[in-house]
């Protein structure tokens, strides 16, 4: 490997490679309870190839992943992805070929057959990435059963991929999804990263946000990314920090600037450590769901955001909610996340899953804090006259480009960013390209027969200079000899237009008709030809590929060996490699022509079509997905699963053409769906739907949003109305996976106006402060949100600590155990806590004629050496050390069902029998199992019940003399320890 | 057509000439110089090494250029000169498909060295042969091959390779200077191949180096290197001779160059007025700014600023003109023809400074010498940067349709150039064709 880097440990990331994962499929979630968006991505473009190797600007995705990670010298890849073909493999092994013409051709070949051998099931090879210099070891995870990130990032885990590394200095990995570009320099972002991880290792994710503009194209109008940020410089960087930073900074200035004043570097120079920090903010909020205008803030943020830190320097508390922000789908992680999204196996999405809810979550044990780093240009004072040089961040201004292609409409709009060179220096002119082209010898209109011929090229790309015109880049052009030409003379561009961003390959460039246009910002291939009169205008242009004569093609994508006969009029749309477009006919906008398909003579397609040879089953990526509407349809449908012969519409592309329309899966079921979500199938059936079509269209070239916007609108307004109608019933996303056991008072009272009434509160919730952790006492299981229907939790999460041994294994796997299943049936902690007490009291095999000395010893035991660690730790708050005196209560009073009979009756028996239940309270106390107050608050808690029912053999426990006897005591205890506090002084004189 | 290259016995992997062959070599060889080669490279290609983004600029990069041959000339195990011109050459071309090309000083002071080494194999010639000449007559006569290929080599058609025995190197390299730098460099494509390149070699470059071959070379380049070292104490030498007391000088953008100039003329104790153009706004700071800060704020050693420096916006530059003695741009590349790429907007300064016969003197090291001719106008050499320092990403979608360009550098015309202040001297643009032939050699001249 590369010698420089042996002193530091090899950097890893991870590309999630295929459209699935970047992107939340409706189908592939079925607790979503709100009007999902549903993102096609590049499909059906992604079904015939896998997505990463779809070119962009001429060049496979791929490319773009890699050269970024190299630039953040990243040592080793990791290559996710699901999809089953093996052309991932075909390309790497080729373009390693490639790299290695003479040398090792052997070796690669042996490796190319070993992964064909395995590609049936799970497969995992190895490959080199050499590039002009820069070396990669990649790694291709290829698993055709995983269905999203978490499941991605769980085999990750299983596999132990990644270094966990026990040392203190480990370090992130870079987790990207697949069809990001980007040119940004991570260094500094991972550097501070590092440094917060080191201080705080819940601080384990940080994600990079752009700030983008509602217009550009790059942000698919449905993702509404609502971000509530707290500036993190005044946190994370404490005292000792800032002073470590201080000298550094000014002898970095001082050796800058020779002999100037020191007070002045002083200054600046901790301005400039600034800058670094300035753009890292701890994230709080985190809401990207479409379809809602209003986005509700937790009122924890604004009490965290307020709280001054107390290293707080300079710096206020910042808080800023920001809705210009777009997820670039790169992340920096700690190797503790792939632990994390192994512990929460229902996470699937890392935005959607992972980043809401570790936001949201506010229990101390499990936190994962996320920060967020907005890529903005160094903030330096208008006028440099007075500032020192900023050495440090020179380079930075220039690499704040990422953007993600995660539908048609994005893809286009990043190459245009690409040609208008935002992410320079990953510019089509950047470098020389090797590639290899597939030329077909015979150039017949049956593609299929004619034979292949590989060749190595090297391609150089240039900004193109138009030779008919003066030599300047940027100029105005007359071209008079278009004047006679009737057809064009309404056209803009014909009297006076500008050559602008358009690339041409240099080395074995296309041949243009003198007559023809071309305007950027576009790019053309090599080795292609263009015929007279055409125009081809902001389209990218493929290698090898041939157009007649007056052909128009606007704002397009033609991919590699494209043939475009005579008068075909192509605007906004993708075509996709060897296909076949013939004379007269007309692509409007928005459509997609996928690999290889011919279009008829004169035929005219509707606008936002898309069409495939695949045929729908073979690897539609949905398959797999766990929804049983799609099964039933792939049961019922037999037309549509015979993969070797694809079908053709003739109706849609002509009786000459191939091909036929793409239809979105999911299409026919949706009433299955509505159906199999049943928490808000009524709801929904008020809402009209978005048309799957209109979902299309918004993700193709050209669209526009206006249709969905108001769509949107009509879906708020309905939802307000519905909402002041009933307050039940209707739910939030958010709260699937939320976490309900919080700890303080305006964190209950956000969540209540957060979820809109989503709990109906038990009645018996005594305490108002508190409803949310004691819902869940006196409301029916069933009525829980996201349970499933006759779930005893408690009965079950007993059963889990039963059978648990918990003298050989550590609590936290419990812990971890425990946890999981609250999630999966959105419990709390106070459940955990409750079962947990009753399952200790079950291990502890309490027989009645135990004496109470020998159970409190047994009880000591068991609470060292297992138990008090656990339920210290499920008591986030005070409630679910209340839950634990429910616990014992029910076991005394034999009231529940978690335990069976018999030793139900043991307990219970022994539990009521003298003084027995007042040491158990006393022990649980002494282990500091139990706070004072925790029992203070219950004891109020029975008082008040005492005076409602005064029969329940609870309330006869709790008024048993011993309890009162215990908490008499205690009482006088808590002031005796107030009174000791408050005169510790005088009460050190009274004793002398 | 080709010449075959002898075998060379370098075990399995072979130093022939082709790209692919070469790294392999240094791949099995010399792990280590493949490692620097692969370092090098990607940091070009991504942009770090271009002086654009570095704060200590193109004479750093050049520098590190030299040193990385030096050490990849000095530590490898090549055989014959032949094989070593392949690796330098390699070197030169991989260095510029990974993005050198933006940085021409790479490839200008690569031909430098390539240079070198024919000088020194071809002056080692000299030497031995006509004084041992006993001694080359019995090798010649035992092989006979290579004898008989001098001959064939010494017949005219090949007259412009044979090593010159009277005149020396100099002599050497001035020949047929006159039909080559006519010719269009500029539209020699990759097509010449290596191959093609080493045909024209002489056969002593496929013989086995002399032992002392590697001495002398790693001698010319550190030659080179002290050249680069002292480059601006010699350029600041003239300096007296070029600014006088009183004189208004404008200057344009930001350049180490014309700051030391300026610095060792007012360590000079003379008093003149500079105008600093604040220029376009790269990385978020306008470089005139700065240059003025410099200027003015930054003193000497012997404790001496500038202090008469003034910025003015670059609308303002024509209306100053009038009142300016003399303009001091600095370089990117000087072109074959006594052209100059300099920052974007040196164009405005020169023009204006013609329609006021205002002097343009260009401050620049002899390695900016860039053997290409500006076919291609206003866009040679040049570079169209992110537009972000001029519109920031997010609110430049807000104006629609709108483009944003950000040129890198401008191209001034020879005529409007007065004079070239270098480190080996000073030229009219007129004469810069003949600094080429002296400093490159003919072959070298095509881009790699």
């Amino acid at each position: 490997m590369n010698d420089f880097d042996e002193v530091t440990a090899k950097l890893q990331a991870v590309v999630l490679a295929d459209a699935v994962f970047g992107i939340k499929e409706e189908a592939a979630d079925q607790d979503v309870h709100h009007h999902d968006t549903t993102s096609y991505g590049l499909k059906p473009l992604s079904n015939e190839s896998p997505q990463i190797l779809c070119p962009l600007n001429n060049l496979p995705l791929i490319e773009y992943i890699m050269e970024f990670l190299l630039f953040n010298s990243v040592d080793q890849v990791i290559l996710v992805t699901n999809n089953e073909t093996t052309e991932i493999e075909d390309y790497l092994n080729h373009r390693q070929r490639q790299q290695q013409q003479q040398q090792r051709q052997g070796s690669s070949k042996a490796k190319e057959t070993q992964s064909n051998q395995t590609t049936t099931t799970t497969n995992s090879s190895s490959f080199h990435w050499d590039d002009h210099g820069g070396h990669l070891e990649l790694l291709l995870l290829k698993d055709t059963s995983l269905m999203n990130a978490g499941d991605a990032l769980r085999e990750l885990y299983k596999r132990n991929w990644i270094r966990s590394g026990n040392n203190k200095n480990m370090k992130p990995f870079i987790l990207m999804q697949g069809n990001v570009v980007a040119n940004l320099d991570l260094s500094s972002v991972m550097q501070a990263h590092q440094k917060r991880a080191q201080q705080d290792a819940t601080a384990m994710f940080t994600c990079i946000l752009k700030p983008v503009s509602d217009t550009t194209g790059i942000v698919p109008p449905t993702t509404d990314l609502v971000v509530g940020l707290v500036a993190e410089s005044s946190s994370s960087n404490n005292n000792n920090d800032a002073a470590a930073a201080g000298p550094v900074a000014v002898a970095m200035g001082s050796s800058s600037t020779a002999q100037a004043n020191s007070s002045s570097t002083a200054t600046t120079a901790t301005t400039a450590t600034a800058t670094v920090m300035d753009r890292d903010y701890r994230v709080f909020v985190y809401d990207n769901y479409a379809t809602k205008t209003n986005a509700t803030i937790p009122c924890s943020f604004v009490q965290q955001s307020q709280s001054p830190s107390p290293n707080n320097n300079n710096n206020k508390g910042g808080l800023t909610i920001r809705q210009d922000l777009m997820d670039t789908g790169i992340y920096i992680c700690s190797p503790d996340v792939l632990g994390r999204f192994e512990d929460e196996f229902d996470y699937l999405d890392i935005a959607q899953d992972f980043i809401a809810n570790s936001v949201a979550e506010e229990e101390e044990g499990l936190q994962t804090r996320i920060y967020a780093h907005v890529l903005a240009a160094p903030s330096l004072p208008s006028s440099s006259l007075s500032s020192p040089p900023n050495d440090g961040s020179s380079t930075d201004c220039n690499r704040l480009y990422a953007a993600r292609a995660m539908d048609f409409a994005s893809y286009h709009a990043i190459s245009q960013d690409l040609l208008q060179r935002w992410a320079y220096p990953v510019v089509p002119d950047s470098h020389v390209r090797t590639t290899t082209m597939l030329f077909l010898s015979s150039s017949s209109s049956s593609s299929n027969e004619s034979t292949e011929q590989k060749q190595v090229v090297q391609q150089l790309y240039k900004l193109a200079i138009d030779h008919n015109a003066p030599r300047r880049l940027y100029h105005n052009q007359h071209h008079q000899h278009h004047n006679n030409n009737n057809n064009k003379e309404n056209m803009p561009w014909n009297s006076n237009h500008v050559t602008k961003y358009q690339y041409k390959e240099s080395r074995h460039p296309t041949k243009v008709g003198r007559s023809s246009i071309c305007q950027g910002p576009g790019m053309v291939g090599s080795h292609g030809s263009f015929g007279e009169d055409c125009c081809i205008l902001q389209s990218v242009v493929g290698n090898n590929v041939k157009v007649g004569n007056q052909c128009h093609i606007i704002n397009s994508h033609l991919w590699d060996n494209v043939i475009v006969e005579d008068n075909v009029s192509i605007e906004s749309s993708v075509i996709a490699n060897d296909c076949l477009i013939k004379c007269g006919a007309f692509i409007p906008r928005g459509c997609v022509i996928g690999k290889g398909c011919v279009i008829g003579k004169n035929v005219k397609l509707k606008p936002f079509t898309r069409i495939t040879m695949v045929a729908e089953d073979e690897d539609d990526p949905f398959g797999y997905d766990d929804d049983f509407g799609d099964i039933a349809s792939i049961a019922t449908g037999p037309s549509k699963s015979s993969p070797d012969h694809t079908v053709t519409d003739t109706a849609l592309v002509g009786p000459d053409g191939k091909g036929h329309e793409w239809v979105p899966p999911g299409l026919d079921d949706e009433e299955e769906q509505e159906e199999g979500s049943d928490t808000d199938g009524e709801e929904k059936s008020q809402v009209e739907k978005l048309p799957k079509d209109a979902w299309i269209q918004l993700q193709s070239i050209g669209a526009t949003p206006t249709e969905y916007l108001r769509w949107r609108e009509k879906i708020q307004v309905l939802a307000a109305t519905y909402q002041d109608q009933e307050l039940d019933g209707f739910s939030d996303d958010e709260n699937e996976d939320d976490d309900f056991g919080t700890d303080g008072v305006t964190e209950s009272e956000a969540f209540t106006a957060y979820t809109d009434g989503a709990f109906t509160f038990g009645e018996e919730s005594s305490t108002p402060t508190v409803p949310l952790n004691t819902a869940n006492f006196g409301v029916d299981p069933n009525n829980v949100v996201g349970r499933q229907k006759g779930v005893d939790v408690v009965k079950e999460m007993t059963e889990i600590c039963m059978e648990f041994d918990d003298s050989v294994f550590p609590m936290e796997n419990l812990s971890i155990e425990l946890n999981s299943y609250k999630f999966s049936q959105n419990a709390s902690f106070s459940d955990c806590t409750t079962s947990a007490t009753l399952a200790m009291l079950r291990k502890m095999d309490i027989t009645p004629d135990l004496k109470d000395g020998k159970l409190v010893a047994m009880l000591k035991s068991k609470l060292e050496g297992f138990w008090a660690a656990l339920l210290r730790k499920m008591s986030v708050g005070i409630d679910e050390e209340i839950a634990i005196l429910y616990g014992l209560e029910m076991a005394a009073t034999g009231n529940t069902t978690a335990l069976d009979k018999k030793s139900l009756d043991a307990i219970s028996h022994k539990l009521q029998s003298g003084m027995t239940f007042r040491f158990v309270l006393q022990t649980m106390h002494d282990e500091e199992v139990l706070s004072e107050e925790a029992i203070l608050k219950w004891a109020a808690e029975r008082k008040e019940d005492k005076t409602k029912d005064s029969s329940s053999a609870r309330v006869q426990l709790f008024q048993s003399q011993p309890i009162q006897d215990f908490l008499e005591w205690l009482e006088e205890e808590s002031e005796d320890d107030d009174d000791d506090d408050d005169d510790a002084d005088g009460s050190d004189d009274d004793s002398q | 057509m080709s010449v075959p290259i002898p075998a060379t016995n370098s075990g399995d992997v072979s130093l022939d000439s082709s790209t692919f062959s070469v790294r392999e070599w240094l791949r099995e060889k010399h792990p280590k110089q493949h490692a620097m080669l692969s370092q090098f490279e990607l940091q070009l290609r991504i942009g770090r090494l271009t002086s654009a983004n570095q704060a200590d600029g193109r004479l750093a990069l050049t520098l590190r250029t030299v040193e990385i041959l030096k050490n990849m000339i000095g530590s490898t195990r090549w055989k014959s000169p032949a094989q070593l011109l392949a690796l330098v050459r390699v070197f030169g071309k991989e260095a510029d498909a990974a993005g050198g090309f933006r940085e021409p000083a790479i490839g200008n002071i690569i031909r430098r060295v390539l240079a070198a080494i024919r000088e020194e194999v071809l002056s080692g010639t000299i030497a031995p042969e006509e004084s041992n000449y006993l001694d080359t007559s019995k090798s010649s006569s035992s092989r006979g091959r290579s004898s008989l290929e001098s001959m064939l080599w010494s017949l005219p058609q090949h007259v412009k390779t044979v090593p010159a025995r009277t005149g020396g190197p100099k002599d050497h390299q001035r020949r047929n200077t006159r039909s080559e730098s006519l010719g269009s460099v500029g539209d020699i494509m990759e097509q010449q191949t290596i191959n093609d390149y080493n045909c024209n070699l002489p056969p002593i470059f496929f013989q086995p180096a002399r032992s002392d071959l590697k001495q002398s070379i790693m001698e010319a380049i550190q030659e080179i290197t002290s050249e680069l070292e002292d480059l601006h104490k010699t350029i600041n030498d003239q300096a007296k001779n070029h600014i006088h007391s009183g004189e208004v000088i404008l200057t344009y953008g930001k350049s180490d160059s014309v700051l030391e100039f300026l610095k060792t003329a007012a360590d000079k104790k003379l008093r003149f007025t500079v105008i600093v153009c604040e220029g376009a706004k790269r990385n978020g700071q306008y470089e005139g700014h700065e240059m003025a800060r410099l200027l003015a704020e930054v003193p000497t050693e012997d404790g001496n600023v500038v202090e008469d420096t003034c910025v003015i916006p670059d609308s303002a530059i024509f209306a100053m003109m009038a009142r300016v003695n003399k303009v001091l741009l600095p370089a990117h590349a000087v072109l074959a023809n006594g052209g100059l790429v300099s920052a974007s907007g040196s164009n405005l300064v020169a023009l204006a400074a013609a329609e006021n016969a205002v002097p343009v003197v260009c401050l620049t090291g002899i390695y900016k010498l860039t053997p290409i001719f500006p076919h291609e106008g206003q866009d040679t050499l040049n570079d169209l940067l992110n537009p972000n320092s001029i519109m920031d990403y997010a609110s430049s979608q807000q104006h629609g349709t709108v483009d944003f360009v950000n040129p890198l550098h401008d191209y001034v015309r020879p005529d409007h150039i007065k004079l070239f202040v270098t480190n080996v001297g000073s030229f009219q643009p007129s004469y810069i064709y003949r600094l080429l032939s002296e400093y490159y050699h003919q072959d070298d001249w095509a881009p790699f």
